[in-house]
């Protein structure tokens, strides 16, 4: 009788390996291991717990679906967060036909507000406790609409081009390069507003 | 400073210009303060994010969570698999069937050969001869009776095929 796996100890490249002749064992341990990243990248771009974890889930099934796909070019757990990514754009997508477009939203899309704003002079990230320094960042993150925040995520977080991103958003490059500068500037203000009110 | 300026700007920080626009940038940056200042604002927030993204845990137990991937993982294979309602056609189920009908096949022979008391042809015992089961069929005038035993010739594939 063959001898089972010790799954923990093996690496990536084995589990895939395992997983794709139908292991389900070494699927579960591949999922044990990279579902804080997959749910917390669902979690960034919806900014919300329940869809976060839902679509995190479906990330994994479809995962498991096209295993068979996966050539190992990037490491599993960046083609899955590809997935996850898929997904949450989809569903904000669909979230999108639902959401009435307001005054606000298209104001925020040409960067009304964002272009009268004067540069923040000094880095209001310097001297701050990297988890305090996090905090912030996810704080003001969550300011952003899904258009700017999605873009920042994908190029600061997921290290993706301007053709890349405007190929997974479905939208033009030069649509790409002002919601990641307005996104940018909004970062920039908002951190330098919790600075300001952290001295006062 | 107009938009495109800005975002070109923004493009040479990124480093998504060409050799020759870039170099137009690093000479306008020499002697431009306001877009010194612009482009440091955009570099701290480039890098503020890529090296501080917040670390969050999944707020649910590994196996609740996996449980859930799980059970859409079999369903999903349940649905997608036509295959699945043609099981019996599997070559193992295939080999009984065809012992099975032998042995209907025995069984409705022994009733037609048997059937009349004085037939000569009458035998008290017919041993089958089918390549996975065996079959043994005893008649007895006497008590006017028919009894088929079916038997698998190798007793370790039934353990095996659990």
């Amino acid at each position: 009788m063959p001898t089972q796996p010790d799954y923990p100890t093996q690496a990536d490249e084995l589990l895939v390996k395992l997983a794709k002749k139908s292991d389900m064992l070494a699927f579960e341990e591949l999922v044990a291991r990279h579902r804080d990243k997959i749910y917390a990248r669902a979690f960034s771009m919806m900014r919300n717990e329940d869809e976060a974890l839902d679509l995190s889930q479906e990330a994994w099934v479809k995962g498991w679906q096209r295993l068979v796909q996966f050539q190992g070019d990037s490491s599993f757990a960046t083609w899955m967060t590809r997935i996850v990514i898929n997904l949450c754009l989809d569903q904000l997508r669909k979230n999108k036909r639902h959401r009435a477009e307001s005054i606000e939203l298209m104001n925020e899309e040409s960067g009304g507000v964002e272009r009268q704003m004067p540069v923040v002079q000094v880095n209001p990230t310097e001297g701050l406790e990297r988890t305090e320094l996090r905090k912030r960042i996810d704080q003001a993150l969550a300011q952003l609409s899904h258009e700017h925040r999605t873009v920042l995520i994908l190029h600061e977080f997921e290290d993706l081009e301007y053709k890349e991103i405007a190929k997974r958003v479905e939208c033009s490059i030069g649509t790409v390069m002002s919601r990641l500068f307005y996104a940018r500037r909004k970062m920039a203000a908002l951190l330098a507003a919790y600075k300001r009110d952290e001295l006062t | 400073m107009n938009q495109d300026t800005e975002l070109n700007l923004q493009a040479y920080l990124d480093e998504e210009l060409s050799e020759g626009e870039a170099r137009k940038i690093s000479v306008q940056l020499k002697n431009d303060a306001q877009a010194n200042a612009l482009i440091e604002e955009l570099r701290f927030i480039k890098v503020g994010l890529r090296e501080n993204e917040l670390e969050l845990k999944l707020p649910e137990s590994r196996e609740f969570y996996w449980s859930k991937i799980q059970r859409e993982i079999n369903r999903d294979v349940k649905v997608a698999s036509p295959r699945a309602t043609l099981r019996w056609w599997k070559p193992g189920y295939v080999r009984f069937a065809g012992v099975f009908a032998g042995a209907c096949a025995l069984l409705m022979l022994s009733f037609f050969a048997f059937d009349g008391q004085n037939d000569s042809r009458a035998m008290d015992e017919v041993e089958g001869t089918g390549e996975d089961m065996g079959s043994i069929t005893y008649h007895s005038d006497k008590e006017n009776m028919t009894v088929v035993y079916l038997f698998d010739r190798d007793p370790e594939r039934m353990i095996d095929s659990k």
